[in-house]
């Protein structure tokens, strides 16, 4: 009975006019261009005339009553309508979209909403920057590992290629030889900034 | 206090109402702080707000109004898009870098593989000396292969093809 009242009480505040469910399908003044036959899923929920200036209809179609339910329940009616009405109408959709995200983010987690989303991406996106910092620097490790290598190669087969007929032989003998870490000299080390310029301009 | 008789909270003082000894907005919108209670009025509706405090425990309700404020404050500086402007780019970000970790562990493992299978080949020849040619042909085949043209690099980038 109360709630018979409460329903009437919302459809007299928005209309000024008492309608019943008897009078649904008198609500339908001109056909929508979006649905010819039910109201929008706001005034089916409100219980009002939904008409072709309804600023609801192109973004709460009555197919998802679940959209307007959700937006209803946190921002409300008149305020969703206001936020709708402020903005151009190319950016309603996004509007209402965005209205629809947030609102859902606040029943799904009441305390935090959309900060509970956006403290978890930043925790991510710190995490991830981190693991990628960690990995090229492992990178900037090896090359720099391989330089000395490689130079030192080039170096003893340089050194030695001349006195043997046998460039490659030496070539392995010497490379077996030497310990497996140099220490950086002058000519590496002056080339390893160059090749880790280039590493970052490739990444970027 | 909240609601003592002194002045009433921003909330009712807004709402021009009595400011009751009990009310749910009063410790979390305190009188000096008329603006913050303006934002989410603007925004939710005191009676929304109202009613979200009211589901929740007491101890949680000043996370709630601090999440409700910022999310009201951002819908007013981006009436469009809201707090959700940010979270759709905090996601462009943490999918920017994925994608850079990904390519960067790919060329970690290449350089891996690469430096192994250096690594590898020097020690099959210090293994197998191709002066001695005590092993059978075969090898020395495969050795001579390996050395006659050594090249550090080669040898990955054919594993790699």
């Amino acid at each position: 009975m109360s709630r018979k009242r409460e329903n009437e009480e919302t459809i007299k505040g928005d209309s000024g006019r008492v309608k019943t469910s008897k009078n649904y399908r008198s609500m339908l003044g001109s056909h929508s261009p979006h649905n010819s036959v039910m109201p929008c899923a706001a005034c089916k929920l409100l219980r009002r005339r939904c008409s072709q200036e309804c600023p609801f209809l192109p973004y709460f179609p009555p197919n998802e009553p679940h959209k307007f339910a959700c937006v209803h329940k946190i921002f409300g009616a008149s305020n969703v309508s206001k936020m709708l009405l402020e903005v151009p109408e190319n950016q309603r959709v996004d509007v209402a979209n965005s209205l629809v995200y947030e609102a859902n983010a606040r029943i799904r987690d009441p305390v935090y909403g959309c900060m509970g989303v956006i403290s978890a991406l930043q925790q991510q996106a710190q995490s991830l920057q981190a693991e990628l910092n960690a990995v090229r620097a492992e990178i900037i490790r090896y090359r720099r590992h391989e330089n000395v290598v490689a130079a030192a190669t080039v170096g003893a087969t340089l050194a030695t290629g001349f006195t043997n007929g046998a460039p490659e032989r030496i070539c392995i003998a010497t490379q077996t030889s030497a310990p497996p870490h140099y220490a950086p000299t002058p000519s590496t080390s002056s080339a390893s900034p160059d090749i880790k310029e280039r590493y970052w301009t490739s990444m970027n | 206090m909240p609601g003592s008789g002194s002045s009433p909270c921003a909330a009712c003082k807004l709402l021009r109402r009595r400011c009751a000894k009990d009310c749910v907005f009063a410790p979390h919108f305190p009188p000096e702080e008329p603006q913050k209670f303006a934002y989410v009025h603007k925004i939710f509706g005191a009676s929304n707000i109202n009613k979200m405090l009211q589901e929740l425990p007491f101890h949680q309700r000043g996370d709630a109004v601090s999440s409700i404020v910022y999310e009201a404050k951002a819908r007013l500086r981006d009436p469009v898009y809201g707090c959700v402007g940010a979270i759709s780019s905090l996601q462009q970000q943490v999918a920017q870098l994925q994608s850079q970790l990904a390519v960067a562990q790919a060329e970690n493992l290449c350089m891996r593989m690469h430096q192994a299978a250096m690594a590898s080949t020097i020690v099959a020849n210090t293994e197998v000396s191709p002066l001695d040619s005590a092993e059978s042909s075969d090898e020395n085949q495969q050795y001579k292969h390996v050395t006659s043209g050594f090249e550090p690099f080669g040898i990955a980038e054919a594993l790699l093809s």
